[in-house]
C-alpha cells in the first residue's frame, strides 16, 4: 500500500475517531452554528484529503509492485536501526527526562539527561568522560542560575528535593 | 511620526535594552554560523530569556537574533563551504570559491556589508509597509480576515516543495489541533476527554518549539556518524580586508543590490516562506541578469551580494506581515508572535496602533541591529567562530535542555513540556513521511482566528455569498484559488522533469 497509503489510512481513522468524539460536544440551544460546526468541517476536509492521499499511495505502490526484494529481514532491520537507532535513543532519553522532571526536580534530571544523551550520541571514550560530566554540570548549573535565580523563571521542583 | 521614531531609538539605546540586543545579536551570529542550528532554533532558545523582560526589550532582542543570524550563516558558508543556515546556501556558491582563491576576508566582508546594505534598504519599506497595511487591515471585517487566512494557508500549501496534497493535509491537521480545547466563541469543551489540561487547548509555542527544535535536531542526529566532529576553522585564516574597497565593490552593483533586496522583501512578505528561498532566488536572478553568467560559481562578488542582501531584506518583509496582520512571515516571526502573546500583546492589525512604542521599538531595533552586527563581527569574528567546533553530541543535549526550559517556563506546567515532546515526535515523523512543517504551524497559529472569523461572519449575516461579493474578501479568495492553481501547475511541470526552483520551506528553514 505504500507509505502514503498507510498515512492516508491512519488519518482517515483519526478523522473517524474525532468525528465520533465530536458528537459529544454540547451545543447550546438556539444557536444556529454550534461549537461542533467548525471541527466537523475541518474533519470533513481532512478526511477528503486523507482519502486522496490513500488512493494516491495505492496507485503509486501498484505501479512499483515489480521491485525486487531488498534483502532479508535481519539485515534490513540492522540497517534501519543503524540509521534511526540514535534518534530513537535520543527521543527515548528525552521522554525519560520529561517524565523524571517532576519527580527528581530540575537539577538532578537535567544533569542525568545531559550526561546520558552525550553518552548515547557518542561521547564514550574514557578521556572525554570528565569533559562530558563537566558539560552536564555546567549546563545544569548555569541554566539554573540564569533562569531560576536571575530571571526568576521557576523550574520544576522534585518530589524529594 | 518623526518624534515617535526618535523616542523609539532612544528607548532601544537604553543600556538594558542595548545590552540584551547585543546578546541577541551574538547568539544569532553563533547560532547562525553553527551548521545544523537554524535561526529558528536560536530564537527559540533565546525566547525563555526574554520572559522576564518588558516587551520592547524582549522583541528588540529577538530582532537582534534574527539580524545576527542572517549574518552568521555566511561566515561558515564562505570559510567552510557549509552554510550555517539554509539562507546562506547560495552564499557558498561564490563565497567559498572566493575564499579558496585566497580572499577569505573579502568574501566574508562582502557578505557582511551586503547584509547591512540590503537590510537597511529594506528598512524603509518595512516601516512604510507595516503602517500602511495595518491601516488597510483595520477596515477588514470577519469575512476579510477569514479569506486572508485561507489565502495564507493556500499559499503555504501550494509552495510545498514535495507535495501540495501533503501541504494541505499538514495545514488542515494544524487546524484540527487547535479545535482541541474550548471553542473560542462559547468556551464549550471539545475533544478534551475529560482532561483539565486539554480543556485549555494546546498553546502554540510548545508546539512550535517541539516541531522546529526536535525535528531539525533529530534530523542532524540521524546523520551523525561515530567519531565525526565538525570541521574546525582552518588555522591562520587572514580575514583582513579594506572595508572601503569592499563597500565600493558592492555599490558598483546597484541594480544587483536593489533587485536582490526587493526579492528578499517580497519573499519575506509571503507567509512562511523565508530566507532560504530568498537567497537562492536572488542568486538565480542575479545570474540571469548578469552580463557574465558563466563567472557565477567561480568566486565573484555578484553572487555574494545577491544572496546576502536578499536574506536580510527578507527579515524586513517577514516583519511587515507579522506586524500588520499578525501572520508570521516565517518561523522566526512565528516565535516573535508567541513572544508578543506572552507579553500580553495581541498581534494583529491593531498592534501597530495600540502598542506604538513596541512597534516603533522594533523598527528602531531592526536598523540599529544591522549596524551593531557589523560592529560585533568586526571586533569578535574570530573569537565567536571558535564555537563552531563544538560537536553535535555536546550541543544537542544543551539545545534540548533549553527547549524544555522554554516550554516549561511558559506557565510552569509540565503538560507544556509533554506537548513539546509529543509534537516534537510528530514533527519528526512528518518530515520523515514527506509532510512540510510550515502549513502545520500556520494552521496551529491561525486556527482559532479562522474559526472565530468564520462563525462571526456567518452570525452577522448568514448570507454565505458575502465572502465572495465583498470586494476585498472576494479578491483574497480569488487569489487563494489562483495561487493554488499556480502551485498545481508548477507541480505538474516539475513532474515532467523541467527544472523549477524548489522553495524550501519552514522545515528546512533559516
Amino acid at each position: 500500500m505504500g507509505r502514503d497509503g498507510f498515512v492516508g489510512l491512519l488519518l482517515l481513522l483519526l478523522c473517524a475517531w474525532f468525528y465520533w468524539q465530536s458528537r459529544e460536544i454540547q451545543s447550546p440551544p438556539f444557536v444556529p452554528l454550534g461549537p461542533a460546526f467548525y471541527p466537523q468541517v475541518v474533519l470533513g476536509l481532512l478526511a477528503f484529503l486523507a482519502l486522496l492521499l490513500a488512493l494516491r499511495g495505492l496507485i503509486k505502490s501498484r505501479s512499483q509492485a515489480g521491485r525486487s526484494a531488498q534483502g532479508d529481514l535481519p539485515s534490513r532491520a540492522g540497517a534501519w536501526l543503524g540509521r534511526y537507532g540514535r534518534v530513537l535513543l535520543s527521543l527515548g532519553t528525552l521522554g525519560a527526562y520529561v517524565a523524571l522532571l517532576p519527580l527528581l526536580g530540575y537539577l538532578l534530571s537535567t544533569f542525568l539527561f545531559t550526561g546520558a544523551l552525550q553518552w548515547f550520541l557518542g561521547s564514550r571514550a574514557l578521556r572525554t568522560l570528565p569533559f562530558s560530566l563537566a558539560v552536564a554540570g555546567a549546563t545544569t548549573y548555569s541554566t539554573y542560575l540564569v533562569f531560576e535565580v536571575y530571571l526568576k523563571v521557576f523550574l520544576p521542583r522534585g518530589v524529594f528535593f | 511620526m518623526l518624534d515617535l521614531f526618535v523616542s523609539s531609538v532612544t528607548s532601544v539605546l537604553r543600556p538594558d535594552v542595548f545590552l540584551s540586543m547585543l546578546g541577541g545579536i551574538t547568539a544569532g551570529l553563533i547560532g547562525g554560523a553553527l551548521p545544523g542550528v537554524t535561526i529558528t532554533m536560536t530564537i527559540i532558545l533565546v525566547l525563555p530569556f526574554t520572559f522576564g523582560m518588558d516587551p520592547l526589550q524582549g522583541l528588540a532582542t529577538m530582532v537582534g537574533v534574527y539580524v545576527g543570524g542572517e549574518s552568521g550563516g555566511l561566515v561558515t558558508a564562505c570559510l567552510l563551504g557549509i552554510p550555517g543556515t539554509p539562507s546562506a546556501i547560495a552564499t557558498t556558491f561564490d563565497g567559498f570559491p572566493m575564499a579558496r582563491k585566497g580572499e577569505p576576508g573579502r568574501a566574508v566582508w562582502i557578505g557582511i556589508w551586503a547584509s547591512l546594505l540590503g537590510g537597511l534598504l529594506a528598512g524603509v519599506p518595512l516601516v512604510v509597509g507595516a503602517m500602511t497595511l495595518a491601516t488597510l487591515a483595520l477596515k477588514f471585517g470577519p469575512w476579510e480576515f477569514f479569506s486572508l487566512f485561507i489565502l495564507t494557508l493556500s499559499i503555504v500549501a501550494s509552495l510545498s516543495e514535495k507535495s501540495i496534497l501533503k501541504g494541505l493535509i499538514a495545514g488542515v491537521f494544524g487546524l484540527l489541533v487547535t479545535a482541541i480545547g474550548s471553542d473560542p466563541i462559547m468556551g464549550v469543551p471539545r475533544f478534551t476527554l475529560g482532561s483539565d489540561f486539554l480543556r485549555g487547548g494546546f498553546p502554540f509555542l510548545p508546539i512550535l518549539i517541539g516541531v522546529f527544535g526536535i525535528a531539525q535536531l533529530m534530523g542532524d542526529v540521524e546523520k551523525l556518524r561515530p567519531g565525526q566532529d565538525r570541521g574546525a576553522l582552518p588555522a591562520g585564516v587572514n580575514l583582513k580586508v579594506s572595508h572601503l574597497r569592499v563597500i565600493g565593490e558592492i555599490l558598483r552593483q546597484p541594480w544587483n543590490l536593489i533587485r536582490s533586496t526587493l526579492i528578499g522583501l517580497w519573499i519575506g512578505v509571503l507567509p512562511a516562506v523565508g530566507g532560504s528561498a530568498a537567497n537562492i532566488l536572488a542568486y538565480d536572478q542575479a545570474k540571469k541578469a548578469s552580463r557574465h553568467p558563466e563567472k557565477f560559481g567561480t568566486g565573484i562578488p555578484d553572487g555574494i551580494i545577491a544572496t546576502e542582501s536578499s536574506n536580510n531584506a527578507n527579515i524586513g518583509g517577514s516583519l511587515i506581515t507579522m506586524m500588520a496582520f499578525g501572520i508570521p512571515g516565517d518561523a522566526v516571526t512565528a516565535v516573535m508572535l508567541g513572544a508578543l502573546i506572552i507579553h500580553g500583546i495581541q498581534p494583529g492589525p491593531l498592534f501597530v496602533t495600540t502598542h506604538t512604542k513596541v512597534a516603533y521599538g522594533m523598527f528602531a531595533a531592526y536598523f540599529i541591529a544591522h549596524g551593531l552586527t557589523v560592529l560585533i563581527e568586526w571586533i569578535g569574528l574570530r573569537l565567536a567562530m571558535r564555537v563552531i567546533t563544538v560537536p553535535l553530541r555536546v550541543l544537542a543535549p544543551i539545545i534540548i535542555v533549553l527547549c524544555v526550559v522554554g516550554s516549561y517556563a511558559l506557565n510552569n506546567v509540565m503538560a507544556n513540556v509533554w506537548t513539546f515532546f509529543f509534537f516534537g515526535v510528530i514533527g519528526y515523523l512528518m518530515v520523515k513521511f514527506g509532510f512540510p512543517l510550515a502549513p502545520l504551524i500556520l494552521g496551529v497559529i491561525l486556527g482559532d482566528q479562522i474559526e472565530t472569523n468564520l462563525i462571526r461572519a456567518i452570525m452577522t449575516d448568514s448570507d454565505l455569498s458575502l465572502f465572495f461579493t465583498r470586494p476585498l474578501s472576494g479578491s483574497l479568495l480569488l487569489l487563494s484559488v489562483v495561487s493554488f492553481g499556480l502551485g498545481l501547475y508548477q507541480a505538474r511541470r516539475q513532474q515532467r522533469g523541467s527544472r523549477t526552483l524548489g522553495t524550501p520551506l519552514l522545515h528546512e528553514e533559516r
